[in-house]
């Protein structure tokens, strides 16, 4: 296919996934946010504004305080809960995507799939113990489960949390750009693999990669730290595939968190620490990549004019350690920025971002950069609707792709 | 690169084209003149009239006045504020909720303190000014909001004034918020729902409730429309006639008892003379 050919299939694929969206909310009748976990929605007698900002799933400092309390608000703390209410837990979600991709030296494609159908079970089980069970039916027919265990002991100034069990890590449960993304994707920095030395692949980790193990945190008012010790990837690169850690080491993340305000604002401190039983195909046990992963993330909303305007942004510094015979030690930096820009009234938010990732920074042509462009917004109550567009330039790889993604999801 | 150059400048065109539309469509809400009668963190009560594309809107979307000032009594305003109930709305967010019947829509400590500043207002109020409300309290008490943001239940919504009828657009009942700013953006606008309606108003003794359809002309009453909010139409006059729901006959009309109290009240009102009350009066007795 020429360039030229791609390049209007390409505007093409953009243009009318844009379309799509404004007529969706010209036509459908815009009416507020849709619902992460309507279950809460329905328990509390809330909007999803209670827990979310600026668009389900990501959460503001409220639903970040509420999950931090294994899904108690201040007030139900150290109280009983109903569990016949089977209603204030079960919820299910839907996602429908048209996609678009024109990545350089493959075939281009478009295409319709059902991303996942999820049903979740969550919520307080006792005085101190909750429950958060999440099973994602994929397109291509897996199920990928999330649940876990929490007990929660103390008050609502101060408590201490233990949660133990398959669950996310801190990629979709952290605060200043850790929690699920406003738009679609999450930011690259955060969901791929930050090094790579030449032809040998180093560690398979990425933040975003869910993971057996147990979590200890101290929440203190706006702040919390937490320490996780975790089974870390097997030599498949997954966190959760396996039904027994490969070896006894453990992987480890210390982390501290801090909500800026009652908005979203916020940021991240933390380092992790983690081994990997994998260079080639099948596990060595004498070649052993040991990792660290340390940075920061922050994001800060402003209240504006026209709504909302958020700077968020994180960086990341990777080194493995590779064995001698296999390869050498790698580093990595990683960094990203995002701007968000949340309208009232249309309650319509625009993001932008662009990631840099040079995952051998001792050589040339080693990085990769994105650049997405995202808007999200509302189409019912129980429906949102959101697009993005995404251009990389891989260096390290050579190739670069055009993609653009629509995606609806439904909550009830 | 040319052409990532090409499609990033068509993605860019099209994002600033929506970034115009909706911030235009965003401008387009009302413009409200707004007299406060009482504000405090908790309770809002305000005079507002509401203009939008250039006229000033009845309820019922016709551009007339609506019938303020108006006096109501204390007593009154709370029977008329304690015979509002609602109940929860069957909707598609609502299923496994727990079922439950007609709740109150003010309690007894609210009707209390809101009765006295709602005579104030209709007593205020001038012909194109709605009467606006915002009730909000910690749910849990104060003890919600240690060590950070808490929970506030709202309740808002807007009053007026028709002829013989007052009318109530419920816009929060009881609505739980947690962003202080959304708080604010509700206190600034008690009409505008802070997202699914999960609760319609129940008719009563001279109540009726509609959808409220009106005003479609701006941003935030589309979405009030689409929300789905009621409207609860109150004969305000007959209740002042018959007031008590309970003495009323299996058949839904009503007893001799109360209509002798009516026909007195009339009277005392000046509404029917002495001699048109003794003859009433004694045609009610004749029929004993």
């Amino acid at each position: 296919m020429s360039g030229k050919r791609a390049t209007i299939y390409g505007q093409l694929a953009i243009t009318m996934a844009l379309v799509l969206v404004i007529l969706a909310g010209v036509l459908l009748a815009t009416v507020w946010e849709a619902k992460a976990i309507p279950a809460w929605a329905r328990k509390y007698n809330a909007d999803c504004g209670l827990c979310h900002y600026p668009a389900v799933p990501r959460l503001n400092s409220f639903g970040q305080q509420f999950r931090r309390a294994g899904f108690r608000t201040p007030d139900e703390f150290d109280k009983d809960q109903d569990v016949t209410k089977v209603g204030d837990y079960l919820a299910t979600r839907l996602r429908a995507h048209l996609g678009y991709q024109n990545q350089e030296g493959q075939v281009e494609r478009s295409e319709f799939t059902l991303n996942d159908a999820t049903f979740f079970y969550a919520g307080p089980i006792s005085k101190n113990f909750s429950a958060f069970v999440e099973a994602e039916i994929e397109g291509n027919g897996e199920i990928e489960l999330i649940g876990q265990l929490q007990g929660v002991f103390g008050n609502a100034e101060r408590f201490v949390s233990v949660r133990m069990g398959q669950m996310h890590t801190l990629q979709r449960l952290g605060v200043g750009g850790f929690d699920r993304p406003t738009g679609i994707s999450t930011n690259p920095v955060h969901s791929t693999t930050l090094t790579r030395a030449g032809n040998i692949k180093g560690s398979q980790f990425s933040l975003s990669k869910d993971q057996k193990g147990i979590e200890v945190a101290l929440v203190q008012g706006r702040s919390r730290l937490l320490g996780q010790v975790l089974n870390g990837l097997d030599h498949t690169g997954s966190g959760k595939d396996t039904k027994f850690d490969i070896d006894s080491d453990k992987d480890y993340l210390i982390a501290y968190e801090h909500l800026l305000d009652d908005i979203a604002s916020g940021f991240t401190l933390f380092y992790y620490k983690g081994t990997q039983h994998q260079v080639f195909a099948q596990p060595i046990l004498g070649q052993r990549i040991d990792f660290h992963r340390f940075g920061a993330n922050i994001s800060k909303v402003f209240p504006v004019g026209f709504g909302f305007f958020e700077l968020q942004g994180g960086y990341v510094r990777s080194f493995d350690n590779v064995p001698a015979d296999v390869g050498r030690d790698v580093e990595g930096n990683a960094f990203y920025v995002e701007s968000q820009q949340v309208l009232s009234g249309p309650e319509i938010t625009f993001l932008e971002r662009y990631s840099f990732i040079d995952q051998d920074a001792a050589r040339k042509n080693t990085q990769r950069q994105d650049l997405t462009f995202g808007v999200v917004m509302p189409v019912q109550t129980w429906l949102r609707a959101a697009t993005e567009y995404t251009y990389t330039d891989n260096r390290a790889t050579g190739n670069s792709d055009h993609a653009a993604l629509l995606e609806l999801m439904a909550n009830w | 690169m040319i052409e990532a150059i090409r499609v990033r400048g068509s993605a860019m065109w099209w994002l600033a084209s929506i970034l115009i539309f909706w911030t235009v469509q965003g401008c387009g809400g009302p413009v409200r003149f707004v007299r406060a009668v009482e504000e405090n963190p908790e309770q809002v009560v305000r005079l507002e009239a509401r203009y939008g594309q250039g006229q000033s809107h009845g309820y019922d979307g016709a551009v007339m006045p609506f019938d303020h000032p108006t006096a109501f009594g204390r007593i009154e305003m709370e029977t008329i504020l304690r015979g509002l109930r609602v109940q929860l709305r069957k909707s598609l967010l609502t299923l496994g909720a727990a079922e439950s019947g007609p709740k109150e829509v003010f309690t007894e400590s609210e009707r209390r303190s809101f009765a006295p500043v709602l005579v104030e207002a209709f007593a205020k109020a001038r012909p194109d000014e709605w009467v606006v409300f915002f009730l909000g309290h910690p749910r849990g008490g104060e003890a919600d909001h240690r060590g950070g943001p808490g929970v506030t239940e709202v309740t808002s919504g807007g009053f007026l004034v028709e002829g013989r009828q007052l009318h109530l657009v419920l816009a929060n009942y009881r609505s739980a918020v947690s962003m202080p700013l959304i708080l604010d953006r509700m206190r600034d606008d008690p009409l505008r729902p802070a997202g699914e309606v999960f609760y319609e108003l129940v008719p009563g003794v001279h109540q009726t409730v509609h959808q409220f359809d009106s005003i479609k002309s701006t941003w935030d009453l589309i979405k009030s429309f689409r929300a789905g909010l009621s409207a609860l139409t109150i004969d305000y006059q007959a209740a002042r006639i018959f007031p008590d729901e309970s003495m009323r006959t299996p058949d839904g009309g009503h007893s001799t008892e109360e209509r002798l109290r009516a026909l007195r009240r009339l009277r005392d009102q000046g509404l029917v003379t002495e001699e048109e009350y003794r003859l009433k009066r004694q045609k009610l007795l004749d029929e004993l």
